[in-house]
């Protein structure tokens, strides 16, 4: 074995070998579609396009069969949650749909609870690893 | 009546669509700037309304926040992460995140919100960590929420 100063090292930049699209995909899927943000003559940033789609059509809450929407969905937010409204601290006063933030999404990452009684809407953006994402269908 | 069809889906961290590291993180990393491990370090995710740039933004500042009114405070809120390691992997779990819009107009006077950045709020700058896309803005009207939902965890590291 020969020690570090006698080896020969080789010297390669990574960065240098990967293309534009390469180094955005090792960001993420989001970076991997986007890119670099674009900009205007001014330099001002351009937004990106919308990309939300719908999943799941909306049903009632007590239509799905129970536990199928995780509890965390609406613990904190709906029934523990003093600042709204009454009737919105019961998750079974709401209808629920299901949306994608991407249609690259392999399953619903958005779910939108509408009150029956006063239509406010409470919404739940999925951004975890390992989280669990229901879907249904309307028949 | 509907139909559940299908059993719940979890997903791996490769399928996450809406999920982005900004560029300038594995630095701040390794460069001791960014304490993942533990709780040392208090991280907050914000709601911020132009498009991020994940080559060039690398601070809290970079972004432009929705107001600081109607039950959204500049800076975002605490997640209290938590960083733990098992093997060789570090897992970073935070808690979920509800705003309520109170007084009486939209959460941060804002119909314009749009992505959920996560930055370092102990480290100098607030360095930036990675940013989450709602996929089209958003309001938050007066006695509605929105709930930022990390699931079993935000990211891991191997």
């Amino acid at each position: 074995m020969k020690p570090h100063s006698l080896a020969k090292p080789r010297v390669v930049s990574k960065e240098s070998l990967l293309t534009p699209e390469e180094r955005f995909a090792a960001l993420g899927p989001h970076a991997k579609r986007f890119g670099r943000v674009k900009r205007d003559a001014q330099g001002n940033k351009i937004p990106f396009p919308e990309t939300q789609v719908a999943a799941c059509p909306r049903v009632k809450m007590a239509d799905l069969p129970k536990g199928w929407i995780p509890a965390r969905f609406y613990e904190r937010s709906l029934e523990q949650n003093q600042l709204v409204a009454g009737c919105c601290r019961h998750p079974e006063n709401h209808d629920i749909e299901a949306r994608k933030s991407h249609p690259d999404e392999p399953a619903p990452d958005i779910y939108i609870f509408h009150c029956n009684e006063c239509s406010r809407k409470h919404r739940v953006f999925c951004v975890g690893v390992g989280d669990e994402r229901p879907m249904w269908d309307a028949s | 009546m509907a139909t559940a069809s299908q059993p719940n889906t979890k997903l791996t961290e490769e399928q996450m669509a809406n999920y982005t590291k900004y560029e300038n993180t594995i630095e701040a990393l390794l460069n001791a700037e960014v304490d993942a491990f533990g709780t040392t370090n208090t991280w907050k995710v914000a709601i911020v309304t132009d498009a991020p740039d994940a080559a060039a933004d690398d601070e809290l500042a970079d972004t432009t926040q929705i107001g600081n009114s109607n039950g959204y405070t500049t800076g975002g809120e605490d997640v209290q992460n938590n960083g733990t390691r098992a093997a060789g992997i570090v897992t970073v779990a935070c808690v979920d995140v509800v705003w309520t819009a109170t007084g009486g107009a939209n959460l941060g006077a804002s119909t314009t919100g749009r992505y959920f950045p996560v930055h370092d709020d102990t480290s100098t700058t607030d360095i930036l960590i990675c940013y989450h896309d709602y996929g089209t803005t958003f309001t938050v009207a007066s006695g509605e929420t929105m709930t930022w939902n990390t699931g079993a965890s935000l990211f891991t590291a191997a």
